[in-house]
């Protein structure tokens, strides 16, 4: 793919469904989610390029690399058009490919993203760099940090969260992402900005977001775009809010969610 | 630079204004410099005593473990040294949690206290954030961009921070301050003193009128902590023998309230504080 090997998984039959990874995790991230949409759907599950089992080249990163090669992808499997779900990073290449290739989508699902980070993402982008920068991708530092920005407090003091949400954490970042194309995806994640292209989406779009995300929140500040901004300027979009759930709705709020998503895909069936 | 020998160690103090006594508590990373926005007003009505804690600003830093009983201890040793029989005390961060347990310790000494943006027992989430702070700070010192953006997106609003004076200007400001204010070491005994604080048993102890303040946007230390831990909204119901006690939440404002809405933040600071000077005044004029 572009002078790249990619890693994909089709599970189920029906209209094909892709999802996209987030920043640390490739397609793990869907690993509590694929089984209940391989119900409905055929599912595509696939490592973008520098994550997971795809090759990882030294390279420059940006929101384009990544949704172009999600186009390339598509091609080379004969998809002509596909419902795509990009959740945190993911959400991030999906409102691009969707902005780039908006004859490709069927329908869109933004999960915890943004089309445009505001000064404290970005802040939180440097220290996700500055902690993986001098403890590695592997470490408990890493997933700490990355566990405040991911779940929220209440779900941190239940009973998946404490040590075992941290080890969880790192246990799926450490397989999954390298340091260079990490610190790239933080700055792909800092300088990305399609707000001028939302006009081009012209699929039926839903957005997904808990309340209490501190990362990818409802409300951007004014030099950002976040969920809201995108509901509102996209035509036709669905805002929903899972009350009390942090950035990783997968996670907090999976059963809840992936009903949501299914609903959401089924009724343009319908 | 007015400094006072207390147990042993040189404090860096400062007076400004007149009337009843008012103790600014400062926060783990800048000193007393965290009120320089607020004193001003503030002597307008009251004799501010703004101080650098052991280990921190112009007071002395020896080598030693930090915890909330030494800073505790050298508050109630900065009054008596001054011969301040009572104060107001206004803690802001962890200058909140501190002072929560200066005002169980030594409730005698307190006129009216104000825990603002206060942590009484830090839930996982906390704790990992201050962990954070902690390796930042190790690696890359506490005068470096790296802890300024950790500190910055966990303490001001997004709004704040997007505009006129947010942006780098106040990552860089932040980054000098903090480096002059505090070393790694004595930021990590904080950042654990944080960790392990619990004083969720020792409210009860707390008699003096009390207001307890949160932005409605702080992640940092939020009305409501995780389970296992007690923000501001245990704290105040939990304030079973305090004179009287009232709870603010300012507006449009994470952890730096006094930062992010200046106006309603001081401006409930303050009305709470003549309330409590004057109920005082008129209890001392009937007796």
């Amino acid at each position: 793919m572009n002078g790249c090997d990619i890693w994909y998984e089709i599970s189920g039959k029906g209209a094909p469904v892709v999802q996209i990874g987030g920043a640390v995790s490739g397609h793990e991230g869907y690993a509590l989610v694929t089984p209940d949409m391989a119900k409905h759907f055929a599912v595509l599950d696939y490592d973008h390029r520098g994550y997971g089992m795809s090759d990882r080249p030294e390279q420059t990163y940006t929101m384009d690399t990544w949704a172009d090669d999600l186009k390339s992808l598509l091609d080379a499997l004969g998809i002509e058009k596909t419902h795509v779900h990009g959740g945190s990073m993911g959400g991030y290449i999906a409102i691009k490919f969707a902005t780039k290739y908006p004859e490709r989508v069927d329908r869109l699902i933004i999960n915890g993203a943004a089309a445009k980070s505001d000064f404290t993402c970005r802040c939180q982008f440097e220290v996700w760099k500055a902690v993986a920068l001098k403890y590695g991708m592997d470490s408990d530092e890493l997933a700490e940090e990355l566990c405040t920005k991911a779940f929220s407090r209440a779900w941190l003091d239940g009973p998946n969260g404490g040590e075992k949400a941290v080890k969880g954490m790192r246990d799926s970042t450490a397989p999954n992402a390298s340091l260079h194309v990490f610190l790239e995806a933080c700055d792909a994640m800092i300088e990305t900005d399609v707000t001028h292209e939302l006009g081009r989406v012209n699929s039926p779009t839903l957005l997904m977001v808990g309340s209490e995300d501190v990362l990818t929140p409802v409300d951007q500040g004014p030099g950002g775009a976040g969920m809201r901004y995108m509901h509102e300027h996209i035509k036709g979009s669905e805002l929903w809010i899972a009350e009390g759930s942090g950035h990783g709705l997968l996670v907090e709020r999976a059963q809840e969610s992936v009903n949501k998503v299914i609903d959401f895909l089924r009724a343009g069936a319908r | 630079m007015p400094k006072v020998a207390v147990n042993g160690v040189q404090i860096f103090y400062q007076l400004t204004g007149d009337g009843d006594y008012l103790m600014h508590v400062p926060g783990a990373v800048v000193a007393h410099e965290g009120y320089a926005a607020v004193t001003p007003g503030m002597a307008e009505h009251f004799k501010v005593l703004d101080f650098d804690p052991r280990g921190y600003g112009a007071s002395d830093r020896p080598k030693q473990r930090y915890t909330f009983d030494v800073w505790a201890d050298d508050m109630v040793g900065l009054l008596d040294a001054l011969g301040i029989e009572r104060t107001h005390v206004h803690g802001g961060s962890m200058g909140s949690s501190l002072g929560a347990h200066f005002a169980a310790k030594y409730p005698s000494r307190i006129h009216g206290l104000v825990l603002s943006g206060c942590t009484a027992k830090s839930d996982f989430m906390s704790k990992l954030q201050f962990k954070v702070w902690k390796y930042l700070a190790r690696t890359y010192g506490t005068g470096s961009l790296e802890l300024a953006y950790a500190l910055c997106s966990e303490s001001f609003s997004r709004r704040f921070l997007d505009g006129p004076n947010g942006g780098m200007d106040v990552v860089r400001g932040l980054a000098a301050t903090s480096g002059r204010a505090v070393n790694p070491d004595v930021l990590c005994d904080a950042c654990d003193a944080l960790i392990d604080i619990d004083v969720t048993g020792e409210l009860s102890k707390i008699t003096a009128p009390t207001l307890v303040v949160v932005g409605d946007g702080d992640i940092l230390t939020p009305a409501d902590q995780g389970p296992t831990g007690a923000g501001g909204r245990h704290i105040y119901e939990h304030l079973v023998n305090a004179e009287f006690k009232e709870f603010a939440v300012i507006e449009n404002a994470g952890h730096a309230n006094l930062m992010d809405n200046p106006v309603q933040s001081n401006r409930v600071v303050l009305e709470f504080l003549k309330r409590v000077s004057e109920r005082s005044t008129s209890a001392r004029a009937r007796g």
